[in-house]
């Protein structure tokens, strides 16, 4: 028979009852559990039932208990039962010295006879004769009188032994169950740490560390909004958010202005901002239709602002408790660090793409015929490997490559570089030397190495009478064969002192005329297949900006075309 | 699911208990054990369904006693997890010798943990079906 309860609270264990009953039934002492007035709440299935009735007809414990008052000895209460032959020892159980429930120790300690009138009384009540409450009695084990005492003794010991076992396995429980939500944590840092690629898209590692933290910490959903770069902000402002992951009901951009405040206080004090319930009279009641909690983390870092990371409700309906936020923090702090570095990082890569445009844009204005000529082969060139399936990040070294091919130029007498009309063997020497001078001029910077091919062998031809080491076919480096072809196009392309640009539908003829000659025969049929609109609209701004700056193109001294 | 008996193996006792209690609350059977020695008494008296092993203990290490235990009539494909720490490199060969199926790395996620789990009794509950159809199919 499962123990049944009654609602009212007593410091009951129903495992440790049944622990204790099951060790003290051989020796005749049963167990029953009372709550705090007297009225029973379980006893031992296996108690006699001459025991049972003692407890349960007419019962005087109640009033016996309420004469005890406040005089409760933690030796418990011999209780006067019914009949004599048997005995009843009540043990308090305490919370907070204040007594709960009583535990029951009852055993038969002497022969039963059928003598008295109270007996007889007490036996009718039962539905039974004397005779056979007495017979029945008798059958129940024996406790030697002398026994009783000690052995109600022992048993409250080990009661109490039980009782602060079972509370340390509850506490060991317990503990167990935070150290489990500690590992996690620690795992997802470990993890979020050693993924850290600051190379790539804030987008993905974001991505992928609010996944991680709404799976552990059983969130509805976790968004990043990133700060927009700009350099002098009064007051951060966030447009959308940049990641999102579960679904709140309401849309980032709509969440991101309600919680305008709380945001704006986040960042400014540099703390995390908890708010477990939404107040009916504040600027983001309504989200309460919705939402019902809300955590903002600020993203900062040495005092820039980088963004903020908003959790939003828990699955459980529970509040935000310190375990939760402890994760929040430490997560938001490696989303910062993480932010901070690609910021640097992407700082730095803006700074050298800049410093080189600066460089070729330099070199090429030495001739206003050239101008924008590197920047347009580079992207032409780019165009061309992305066509032949070349891997994002080898298009981007072409792009560099295409854009430093002419830099030896500098190498380069300016009056040679400028003259209008044909050139000496001389000085046609000294222009060939420019492709060596670029390689020798970038050979020196290691992260520059592989797009020096490009920048070397971008003369060399197909069929092997190009400069300066007359490579032919597939021996010219891939990079070389690629930019000669956009360098020839921008070339032929261009208004040049001894003729105008040729049109578009020449230009490819042509390359296609020399494929296999000058060009690489297959690079030449992709590159005419390519859109050239953009390279048109390049020009036209280039030309645009040069009319703007009214530095006339076709006129010379000395007139000639 | 509490017919499933998952022998753990640590010599570190909270890991111990973070297992054990994790995979209890999925309804496992949970057996622990603080060495190989303890560990293969327990798998000599009761039934093992999958093995969870620390690498590094005192005694015998968390491969041998997966090799032993894979060595036994009947448990040649006991699926187990070994759990160690990262740079104590671990040769794909000296793993696949003692039959371990899935590699841990300190600190591990507890619900990766029970994931794994679920997967491999998963894996070798299929197998052990389709083992069973009758040839004339």
């Amino acid at each position: 028979m499962t123990p049944v309860l009654t609602s009212r609270p007593t410091q009951l264990n129903t495992t440790v009852l049944a622990r204790l009953a099951e060790r003290w039934r051989p020796v005749g002492l049963y167990l029953a559990c009372l709550d705090r007035d007297g009225a029973l709440l379980w006893h031992d299935v296996q108690m006699p039932r001459a025991l049972a009735l003692c407890l349960t007809i007419e019962s005087t414990i109640p009033q016996q208990i309420k004469r005890l008052g406040e005089a409760v000895t933690a030796n418990g209460v011999r209780l006067h039962g019914q009949v004599p032959w048997i005995q009843m020892q009540l043990l308090p159980l305490l919370r907070r010295r204040k007594v709960t429930g009583w535990i029951v120790l009852i055993g038969r300690t002497d022969q039963a006879a059928a003598l008295g009138e109270d007996l007889a009384r007490f036996a009718q009540r039962a539905s039974l004769d004397a005779q056979a409450l007495a017979a029945l009695a008798n059958k129940a084990p024996l406790v030697p009188a002398g026994l009783f005492g000690p052995l109600v003794r022992l048993a409250e010991n080990m009661h109490e032994d039980l009782q602060s076992v079972t509370v340390s396995h509850g506490e060991l429980a317990n503990v167990t169950e935070q150290l489990t939500s500690v590992y996690e944590e620690i795992a997802l840092l470990s993890k979020i740490s050693s993924g850290m690629r600051f190379s790539q898209k804030p987008q993905a590692f974001l991505e992928t560390v609010c996944r991680e933290m709404q799976e552990i910490s059983d969130l509805r959903s976790v968004m990043v909004a990133l700060a927009r770069r700009t350099d002098e902000q009064s007051e951060m402002e966030f447009d959308d958010v940049s990641v999102v992951v579960g679904d709140c009901g309401v849309d980032g951009a709509a969440l991101l202005r309600a919680l305008h405040e709380p945001i704006h206080d986040a960042l400014a004090v540099g703390e995390t901002q908890v708010h477990n319930e939404i107040a009916p009279d504040c600027d983001w009641a309504k989200l309460g239709d919705h939402v019902r909690r809300f955590v903002c983390v600020p993203l900062v870092r040495d005092h820039r602002t980088l963004g903020v990371l908003i959790a939003v409700d828990k699955n459980d309906t529970t509040e935000f408790n310190s375990v939760d936020l402890k994760l929040l923090n430490n997560v938001g702090n490696q989303c910062s660090i993480f932010l901070e570095n690609a910021a640097l990082y992407h700082d730095m890569q803006d700074l050298f793409m800049g410093v080189l445009h600066a460089l070729t844009r330099s070199i090429d204005a030495k001739d206003a015929y050239t101008r924008g000529h590197s920047q347009r082969v580079a992207e032409l060139s780019r165009e061309l490997a992305r066509k032949i399936g070349l891997p994002d990040e080898q298009c981007e070294r072409v792009y560099l490559s295409g854009l430093l091919h002419d830099v030896g130029k500098i190498g380069v007498p300016e009056t040679v570089l400028t003259k209008p009309g044909r050139l000496t063997d001389d000085e046609f020497t000294a222009i060939k030397k420019h492709p060596a001078i670029g390689a020798q001029i970038l050979g020196n910077i290691r992260q520059l190495q592989d797009v020096i091919p490009g920048v070397l062998f971008h003369h060399e031809r197909w069929d092997g009478h190009g400069y300066p080491h007359l490579l032919a076919g597939e021996n010219i480096p891939l990079m070389g064969r690629i930019i000669c072809v956009a360098d020839s196009f921008d070339a032929m392309s261009s208004t040049r002192t001894y003729r105008p640009a040729l049109p578009l539908e020449t230009v490819l003829a042509e390359i296609t005329r020399c494929a296999g000659a000058q060009f690489d025969p297959a690079l030449a049929k992709i590159f005419v297949s390519l859109d050239f609109a953009p390279y048109q609209r390049a020009v036209a701004e280039t030309q645009a900006a040069t009319a703007a700056a009214s530095v006339p193109l076709l006129e010379k001294p000395g007139g000639g075309v | 699911m509490n017919d499933t008996t998952i022998l753990a193996v640590d010599d570190e006792a909270h890991i111990l208990h973070v297992v054990s209690l994790k995979l209890k609350n999925a309804g496992y059977n949970v057996m622990t054990a603080n060495d190989g020695e303890e560990a293969l008494e327990l798998a000599a008296a009761n039934p093992v369904d999958l093995l969870i092993t620390d690498f590094q203990m005192p005694g015998m290490s968390g491969l041998e006693l997966a090799r032993r235990l894979h060595a036994e009539p009947g448990r040649r494909n006991l699926p187990a997890i070994l759990l160690t720490a990262h740079g104590l490199a671990l040769e794909q060969v000296e793993l696949a010798y003692a039959g371990i199926t899935v590699c841990l790395f300190k600190p591990f996620s507890p619900r990766d943990l029970l994931e794994k789990v679920h997967q491999l009794l998963e894996a070798r509950a299929q197998v052990a079906a389709s083992s069973e159809t009758p040839a004339s199919a």
